[in-house]
C-alpha cells in the first residue's frame, strides 16, 4: 500500500508543483529565455492569465487590497488564493502588502509577446538544402501516434502461453522512464506493469505526457545534468510550431541528447537523413494549450490549482478531433465505438468484454470486472473520470455525463472492498493507575497519534508509524515501570477470549 | 503492569463486526474487542478476514449474466 | 454458456491473430465482417451465431426500425441509446405470422444492417420461415381442421406419426373435393385487401387507421424499403394461394394439443386464424366501442397486428401494466363480435372486466355472464360474454351441480375469442388445461411481460400464438401513458442484535429477521411521512403476513392480507382511496391479484417474493397508471427496502433485472437524510429493538413463509375451498417465483407435458440457435 501511495504523490505532481520547487536562481535562470515565460503563461488559469498581464506593463507595485477589489466580494478569496499561488510559482512578487511581477519575468513575458529580445528561444528554423520532401503534419501525426501507442501497449501488453510478451518492447529510453516512474517493475518475464501503470493508462494523453516529462527531468536531476537547460528545452518544445521543421544547431549538447531521446517517445520527430532538423509532435505542442472551458462538473482538478490541464482530451491519439467514444447505459452496459486494440484493451481492464464488430466493441460493467480493476490498483474515480472523459457525443448532453446509477455502483463496489479500514497500530490495555494512564493519552494526543482510546476501560490504541522509541522512552518516564516490561508481548499471552 | 501489543486497529460496521465475531469463535484472532465499531485483531489475520468478508458479500450478490 | 466461458476452451493460439484484440473476445470476435461503406447511415449489428441484433436508438430511422425488430425479435435491453433484440425461433414465427415473408425479413435485416447479415442468420431465417405460417388451424363447426395450401407440407405432417394418430378421415359429406388420402381441397374466399379498414372501430378509427397504414408506408419508403408494408400480407407467394385454394385434414378435438405441440417440434407451428366475417354458423354478438372510447396509438397499433389480414389471429399482445391492456381485449371483442370467453386470474379481476366492458362498450348486462365461486349465471340469446377465472375452468375437483352445468355449456360450444388475461402468471399446467378443453376460434393473451422464472416461454407461447406486438415502457412513459417512475433501492443496515441472529438462524427464518430489521421500520416510517407531507398515496407490500401484521399494527395503520374478510376489505380500500386522512395502507400478496386497488402515487416494498421478476413488474405497474401521469414533471415513486448484508440483496437484485432492461434505474440509497434526527421513529433505541428480536425469535416457522394464497371468504376459495389461511414453505419453484400465483399448483406434475409426449417420436435436426435455447430441456 504504502509503495502505492508514494507514486500516487509523484503522480499527481505538476509541473507547477515542480517550478514551485525550484530555488530562485534557477528560476530565474529559466525566466531569462522568452519562450519559458510565454509556455509558463499559456499554462495558467485564466484569471491567473488576468492578474498577470493587468501587472504586466506596470513599472510600480500594486496594493493587494485593490487587486483583490478587482473582484466580486465573492470571488475576492479566490483572487488572493491565486496571487498566492502566482508567488509560489515566483512570478509575482509581494513586499509589505504590495504586489509586483518579478522583473525578469516581465521583461522577458513582454519580449514573448512583442517579438523583442532573444527569440532563438523559440526555435531556431530549418533553413537546409537537401530533400524536398517535407514531412507532413499526418505524418507527424501518425509517428507520433505509433511511438507513443507503442508504449501505451507495451504497458498493458499481454503474455501468450510461453511468458513472452506479445507486444514489441520499445527503446530503452522509455523503459527506463517507465522503470524510474514506477509505471511498471522489473520482473521474472520481462517487466510487468505496476498499480500506477493501471492508473496511467486511464488517464488522458496530456496528463501522460507531463508525467514522462516531469519523470524526465526529475532524471535529469539525478544524472546531474543542468535541470534549468533541460526546462528550457522542453519549454521551447512547447511552444514550437506543429508542422515546422526546426534546426538542432543552436542547440546544447545536452538539449541535443534530449532530443534524442524523446523521439523514442515519439514527442519529437528527427529526420534521419537530415539529423540537424526536427519536428515537434502534437504530443507536446498540445501541452500548451489550456482550455480553461473544461472546468466545472467534468473538470479532475478538484482544488483550484494554478496549472489547469485540459480535461477533455480523450485518450485517442487522433491529433485532429477529440471525441468521445464510450456508451455506458443504466443497465451497466458498455458499447465503445473503436477499433484501436489499446482502447480495447484499456477498456478490457475493467470492463468484462463480449463482442466485438469492426467498428464496435461491447460489454459490460460488472462487479467481477470492476473489482478486478480495483484490486490492480485502479480506483473508482479514475474509471469514472475515464469513462467521463471519453464518452461518445451522444451521451454529453446530459449532466451528470454518465448515469448516476452506475456511477453510485462502482463506487459502492469500491467501499466494499474497504470494510475494515485496517490500520497497524499498538494496543495498550492494563494501566494500574488512573493518572499514568491520562499522562500517556494526552501525551499521545498532543503528537497526534491516537487512533481510539477508552478512558473508563484505559485501554489505548496507537498508530505503528510513531516513532516507537520515542513514545516507548515517555512510557518508561510516565510510568516508571521496568523496562522488560515493554517488549512486544506475545498474542497468545494476551488473548482473553 | 501495562501490556503492549502489535496489531491491526480494524474499524468497521455492525455487521462485519458481528461476522468477523462469529468467525473468532472458530479462528481465534481478536486481540481485543475494543467497542461496537472497532476491534483490534492479530495482524497475520487480516486477509484471511477480509477473504471471508468478501465471500459473504459475494454470497449475498445476484450475478446477472452478461452472455449472449 | 456465454462468451467468457467459451473463452478458457478456445484455443486461442489456434485463431489467426487479427491483432492483440483477438483473443480477448472468443468467438465472440465478428469483425471479420466488412463494414459496408455507408455503414453509418444504418442503425444495427447482427451477431452471427446467437442471432443478437445490437441498434443504435439514436440514428434518425431508428423508430421505424425498432418496429422492424419488434415485429421479428424478441427485445433483451432497452435503455436510452443501444438497444438489444435476439431473433429466435419464436420471434421469427411471430413475424411469418403477421404476414412478413422470408425475403422481405432478410431484406429489409440487410437494409438495416452495417455488416451483411452474416449466413448462418440467413439461414436460420430461412429455416424457421419456411415452415412457419404454412400451416394453419381452423376450427369449424366444432371440428379443427389443419390446414394448407401446400399439400405437400399436409403429407409431411401426416407422415408423423402422432399427428397421424389424431387424424380424422373424412365423412362423406364433407365439402369441397376429398383426395385419396383424405386430404380435403376447398376453394375460399380471397383474402380481403388490408385497406379496407381495420375493423377495429366504426368509422371513425377505420380513417385513421387507414391513415396510419399511409404514414406507415411513409416511413418505409424513407428508408428506402421500396414499398415493403410492414402489414402487408403476403399475397403472391404461390398459385394456390392467389386462387385461393386450400388443403386440409381433419384432427379429433382431444388431439389439438397434441397436433400443436408436435407441429412446434417438427418445425411446423400452426398458426391459428379466425374468418370472423365468414363466419355464419355462430351467432353475433352485435357489440361495438362507445363512441366516447378513445385507443391510444400503441393500442391501435397492436389490434392491427392482430386484425392485420382481416382474420382475428391469435397471438399474445405485450404491454406495459396500467398502459390499458384490458381496453385492448374489449376493442378485440367488439371487432370479432361472437361470442367471448373471458378468463382472468381471480374473481377481483373478473368483476373489474365485467364494469370495463360496460365502462367502453355498448354491451348490455344481460348479455354478460359470470362464473366465479360465488356466482354461476347465462347470458340471455345465442351469443354473449361469459367471464371466469382459470382455476374454475381448470380445477379438477369435484364441482357442484351448477358449476358442472356450467362448465358443460363452456365446452360444448365454439367460442368466437378467447381472452386470457395476465396469462404468463398462470400455471403452466392451468393453463394448457383451459385451452385444451375450450373451443375457440381465437385466443388473444394479455401480459406484461413475457418472462417467466421456470422458462416455460416457449411451450405456452406456442400454445395461444406469436407475439403480435410489444410495446416499449420507456416509450410509453416518455410519451405520457404511464406514469414516469423514480425508483430506488433503500439499504438498511441490520442493527448488532438482529445480524447477529440472522448469522445464526436457520434459513427459513432469516427471512423473518431480515425483514424485521428494526432499521427498515424505521425506514418505512420515513418515507411514509415524508410522502404523506408530499400528498402522496402510499401503498406498503408486504408479504409476509407475520411482519405485515408487526409493521401495520406498530405504525398504527390499516392491513389487509388473506385473511381479512371481503367487507373489511372493501372498506379499507374505500376509506384509502376517497379519505383524505387515510393515505397508507398495507398489503400482503393479496394486492397483487385479488384487490381492485386504487390508484397510489407511491409504492413501498418491505417484503417481497424472492427474485420474481414478474412480480416486481406487476408491483411497479400499480403505480404506473397513476392519474397524474400526465402532469408536467410528475413521477411516482417506487421504493424497495432491503436489509444489508443479507440474502434480500441477492433477491432485490435479480428481481430488477426485467425493469432494468427496460430502461428503468434503481437508485441506492445508502443513507436516509436526517433519519437520526427524527425522534418520533420507531425502535430507535436498543431495547426496543431487542424486544422486537425477542418477539421475531419466538415466532414459529410457519409465520416465516410468504403468504401462498387468498382463502378470505368472497375471496377466491376456488382453488383450495375453506376460509383459513393456509400458509406453507415455498417449494422450490416458488422460491424462484414462477408458482406466486394466488392458487396451489394443483396437479404434481412437473415439466413441460411429460407424460404426453409420444414414445416414437421422430429425432428432429436444430440449428444450434434452437437447440441450446430450446430444446436442451427435453
Amino acid at each position: 500500500m504504502s509503495h502505492q501511495l508514494g507514486s500516487e504523490e509523484e503522480f499527481k505532481t505538476t509541473i507547477a508543483d515542480y517550478l514551485e520547487s525550484l530555488p530562485a536562481q534557477f528560476s530565474q535562470r529559466v525566466f531569462s529565455s522568452p519562450a519559458a515565460c510565454l509556455a509558463i503563461f499559456r499554462l495558467i488559469s485564466t484569471v491567473g492569465k488576468q492578474l498577470i498581464m493587468s501587472m504586466l506593463y506596470l513599472d510600480t507595485s500594486l496594493r493587494l487590497q485593490d487587486v483583490s477589489q478587482w473582484a466580486r466580494t465573492d470571488c475576492q478569496r479566490m483572487v488572493r488564493g491565486k496571487i498566492h499561488q502566482l508567488r509560489k510559482l515566483q512570478l509575482v512578487t509581494e513586499e509589505h502588502g504590495n504586489v509586483s511581477l518579478n522583473p525578469v519575468f516581465r521583461t522577458q513575458l513582454r519580449n514573448a509577446l512583442t517579438g523583442g529580445g532573444d527569440f532563438s528561444s523559440f526555435g531556431t528554423p530549418f533553413n537546409g538544402t537537401g530533400r524536398d520532401t517535407r514531412i507532413t503534419r499526418t505524418q507527424l501525426a501518425q509517428y507520433a501516434d505509433q511511438k507513443w501507442e507503442a508504449m501505451l501497449r507495451f504497458m498493458v501488453g499481454r503474455q501468450d502461453s510461453s511468458g513472452e510478451s506479445v507486444v514489441q518492447p520499445p527503446a530503452e529510453s522509455v523503459r527506463s522512464i517507465l522503470r524510474t516512474a514506477k509505471l511498471m517493475e522489473d520482473g521474472e518475464n520481462g517487466m510487468a506493469i505496476t498499480n500506477s501503470g493501471f492508473q496511467f493508462l486511464l488517464q488522458d494523453t496530456q496528463s501522460q505526457v507531463w508525467t514522462v516529462l516531469l519523470q524526465y527531468l526529475r532524471q535529469a536531476e539525478m544524472q546531474q545534468m543542468d535541470v534549468v537547460e533541460v526546462l528550457n528545452f522542453l519549454f521551447q518544445l512547447i511552444s514550437l510550431q506543429l508542422g515546422r521543421a526546426y534546426s538542432a544547431e543552436p542547440l546544447t549538447s545536452i538539449q541535443r541528447r534530449m532530443l534524442g531521446e524523446l523521439r523514442d517517445f515519439g514527442l519529437v520527430l528527427q529526420d534521419d537523413q537530415r539529423p540537424l532538423c526536427f519536428y515537434a509532435t502534437h504530443l507536446v505542442t498540445m501541452l500548451s494549450s489550456s482550455s480553461s472551458t473544461n472546468s466545472g462538473a467534468n473538470s479532475t482538478n478538484s482544488k483550484d490549482s494554478v496549472t489547469e490541464l485540459p480535461t477533455s482530451q480523450q485518450g485517442e491519439l487522433a491529433a485532429s478531433s477529440s471525441h468521445g467514444y464510450i456508451i455506458l447505459e443504466t443497465n451497466c452496459r458498455i458499447y465503445a465505438y473503436t477499433d484501436s486494440p489499446l482502447q480495447i484493451a484499456i477498456l478490457g481492464l475493467f470492463v468484462r468484454l463480449v463482442s466485438r464488430f469492426s467498428n464496435l466493441v461491447t460489454g459490460a460493467l460488472t462487479r467481477d470486472s470492476v473489482r478486478q480493476a480495483l484490486s490492480q490498483g485502479i480506483t473508482a474515480d479514475q474509471i469514472i473520470t475515464f469513462l467521463t472523459a471519453n464518452a461518445h457525443p451522444q451521451m454529453q448532453s446530459r449532466v451528470p455525463v454518465l448515469p448516476v446509477t452506475v456511477t453510485d455502483q462502482i463506487r459502492l463496489w469500491e467501499q466494499e472492498r474497504n470494510r475494515l479500514h485496517p490500520t497497524h497500530a499498538h494496543f495498550y490495555k492494563d494501566f494500574a493507575q488512573k493518572q499514568d494512564f491520562d499522562r500517556v493519552l494526552r501525551y499521545a494526543q498532543d503528537i497526534g497519534v491516537v487512533l481510539w482510546a477508552s478512558i473508563e476501560k484505559r485501554q489505548l490504541v496507537v498508530t505503528r508509524q510513531v516513532i516507537y522509541a520515542r513514545f516507548q522512552r515517555l512510557l518508561l518516564c510516565v510510568i516508571r515501570v521496568l523496562p522488560w516490561a515493554y517488549r512486544d508481548v506475545r498474542v497468545r499471552d494476551l488473548i482473553v477470549r | 503492569m501495562v501490556k503492549a501489543v502489535k496489531g491491526t486497529f480494524i474499524e468497521c460496521d455492525s455487521a462485519a463486526r458481528e461476522v468477523l465475531l462469529k468467525l473468532n469463535s472458530k479462528e481465534k484472532f481478536i486481540i481485543e474487542d475494543l467497542d461496537s465499531t472497532h476491534l483490534f485483531i492479530n495482524s497475520t489475520h487480516l486477509k484471511r478476514i477480509q477473504v471471508v468478508l468478501d465471500e459473504l458479500m459475494d454470497a449475498n450478490t445476484y450475478k446477472a449474466n452478461v452472455v449472449k | 454458456m456465454g462468451f467468457g466461458a467459451a473463452d478458457d476452451e478456445y484455443d486461442v493460439l489456434g485463431i489467426p491473430q487479427r491483432d492483440p484484440s483477438t483473443g480477448l473476445f472468443g468467438k465472440g470476435d465478428y469483425s471479420y465482417l466488412r463494414l459496408k461503406p455507408d455503414h453509418e447511415s444504418r442503425p444495427l449489428w447482427i451477431c452471427p451465431q446467437s442471432g443478437h441484433i445490437i441498434l443504435e436508438a439514436f440514428s434518425p430511422i431508428a423508430e421505424q426500425a425498432i418496429d422492424f425488430l419488434i415485429a421479428i425479435s424478441e427485445p433483451v435491453s432497452r435503455p436510452t441509446y443501444i438497444h438489444e433484440y435476439k431473433l429466435t425461433p419464436f420471434s421469427l414465427y411471430a413475424a411469418v405470422s403477421v404476414g412478413l415473408n422470408t425475403n422481405d425479413i432478410i431484406e429489409v435485416l440487410n437494409r438495416l444492417s452495417k455488416v451483411p447479415v452474416p449466413p448462418d442468420v440467413v439461414s436460420v431465417i430461412n429455416q424457421c420461415t419456411k415452415s412457419y405460417g404454412k400451416v394453419k388451424v381452423v376450427l369449424k363447426h366444432n371440428r379443427y381442421y389443419v390446414e394448407s395450401s401446400y399439400p405437400s407440407i399436409l403429407q409431411r405432417l401426416l407422415r408423423d406419426p402422432v399427428i397421424m394418430r389424431a387424424r380424422v378421415f373424412p365423412e362423406d359429406d364433407t365439402a369441397g373435393t376429398v383426395s385419396k388420402d383424405g386430404i380435403i381441397t376447398q376453394k375460399v374466399s380471397q383474402m380481403d385487401d388490408v385497406s379496407i379498414g381495420g375493423l377495429k372501430k366504426p368509422s371513425a378509427t377505420n380513417e385513421r387507421a387507414q391513415g396510419d397504414d399511409d404514414t406507415a408506408t411513409g416511413a418505409d419508403d424513407e428508408m428506402g424499403l421500396g414499398g415493403v408494408r410492414l402489414d402487408k400480407e403476403d399475397e403472391d407467394e404461390d398459385e394456390d394461394d392467389a386462387e385461393g385454394i386450400v388443403h386440409a385434414f381433419e384432427i379429433g378435438s382431444a388431439h389439438y394439443e397434441e397436433v400443436r405441440k408436435r407441429c412446434n417440434e417438427i418445425d411446423y407451428p400452426m398458426i391459428e386464424e379466425y374468418d370472423f366475417r365468414n363466419d355464419r354458423r355462430n351467432a353475433d354478438l352485435g357489440i361495438d366501442l362507445k363512441p366516447a372510447t378513445t385507443i391510444r396509438p400503441y393500442q391501435e397499433k397492436s389490434l392491427s397486428k392482430m386484425f392485420g389480414n382481416g382474420r382475428a389471429r391469435s397471438g399474445i399482445i405485450v404491454l406495459p401494466c396500467g398502459a390499458g391492456k384490458t381496453l385492448v381485449g374489449i376493442t378485440a371483442a367488439c371487432t370479432v363480435k361472437k361470442s367471448i370467453l373471458c378468463l382472468c386470474t381471480s374473481s377481483v379481476s373478473v368483476m373489474q372486466w365485467k364494469q370495463q366492458f360496460l365502462q367502453w362498450s355498448t354491451i348490455k348486462e344481460e348479455q354478460i355472464a359470470l362464473f366465479t365461486s360465488d356466482v354461476k349465471m347465462r347470458f340471455q340469446g345465442d351469443a354473449g360474454l361469459v367471464i371466469t377465472t382459470f382455476s374454475m375452468v381448470a380445477n379438477r375437483r369435484k364441482r357442484s351441480h351448477e358449476a358442472q352445468q356450467m362448465l358443460d355449456f363452456l365446452e360444448n360450444r365454439e367460442w368466437g375469442m378467447m381472452l386470457l388475461d395476465e396469462v404468463h402468471v398462470v400455471p403452466a399446467n392451468m393453463f394448457r388445461n383451459v385451452v385444451s378443453r375450450i373451443a375457440a376460434h381465437s385466443k388473444l393473451g394479455l401480459t406484461a411481460t413475457l418472462v417467466r422464472e421456470d422458462d416455460k416461454i416457449d411451450d405456452l407461447n406456442f400454445l395461444i400464438g406469436p407475439k403480435l406486438y410489444e410495446a416499449n415502457w420507456m416509450d410509453l412513459a416518455n410519451k405520457g401513458h404511464i406514469a414516469t417512475v423514480q425508483c430506488a433501492e433503500v439499504w438498511c443496515e441490520m442493527t448488532p442484535e438482529f445480524y447477529k441472529a440472522y448469522l445464526e438462524e436457520s434459513t427459513r427464518k432469516k427471512l423473518l429477521i431480515y425483514v424485521m430489521n428494526p432499521n427498515k421500520f424505521r425506514a418505512c416510517q420515513y418515507l411514509i411521512n415524508f410522502h404523506n407531507g408530499r400528498g402522496d398515496k402510499i401503498i406498503v407490500f408486504v408479504d409476509n403476513v407475520f411482519s405485515l401484521i408487526t409493521y401495520a399494527k406498530t405504525l398504527g395503520l390499516p392491513y389487509i392480507y388473506g385473511g381479512t374478510p371481503q367487507r373489511e376489505r372493501m372498506r379499507i380500500l374505500k376509506n384509502f382511496q376517497n379519505n383524505p386522512l387515510l393515505n397508507t395502507i398495507f398489503l400482503s400478496k393479496v394486492g397483487d391479484t385479488s384487490l381492485d386497488l386504487p390508484e397510489a402515487t407511491c409504492l413501498i416494498q418491505v417484503s417481497s417474493h424472492y427474485g420474481s421478476r414478474r412480480q416486481e413488474a406487476q408491483r411497479l405497474g400499480r403505480i404506473l397508471r397513476a392519474k397524474r401521469r400526465n402532469d408536467e414533471g410528475f413521477n411516482a415513486f417506487f421504493y424497495s427496502l432491503v436489509s444489508k448484508d443479507t440474502q434480500e440483496m441477492l433477491y432485490s437484485t435479480k428481481r430488477q433485472q426485467f425493469l432494468i432492461d427496460q430502461g428503468y434505474s434503481f437508485k441506492v440509497i445508502t443513507q436516509l437524510e436526517g433519519i437520526e434526527d427524527c425522534p418520533d421513529l420507531v425502535y430507535g433505541d436498543v431495547d426496543s429493538q431487542k424486544k422486537l428480536l425477542h418477539t421475531v425469535k419466538m415466532a414459529s416457522e410457519s409465520d416465516a413463509a410468504l403468504e401462498k394464497e387468498d382463502t378470505a371468504p368472497g375471496g377466491s376459495k376456488d382453488a383450495a375451498g375453506g376460509s383459513s389461511v393456509r400458509r406453507t414453505t415455498g417449494s422450490l419453484k416458488g422460491l424462484s417465483g414462477a408458482s406466486n400465483m394466488a392458487y396451489m399448483e394443483s396437479s404434481g406434475r412437473r415439466g413441460a407435458g411429460n407424460g404426453r409426449r409420444a414414445t416414437n417420436r421422430e429425432p428432429v435436426e436444430h440449428h444450434p440457435l434452437f437447440k441450446r435455447q430450446y430444446y436442451s430441456k427435453k
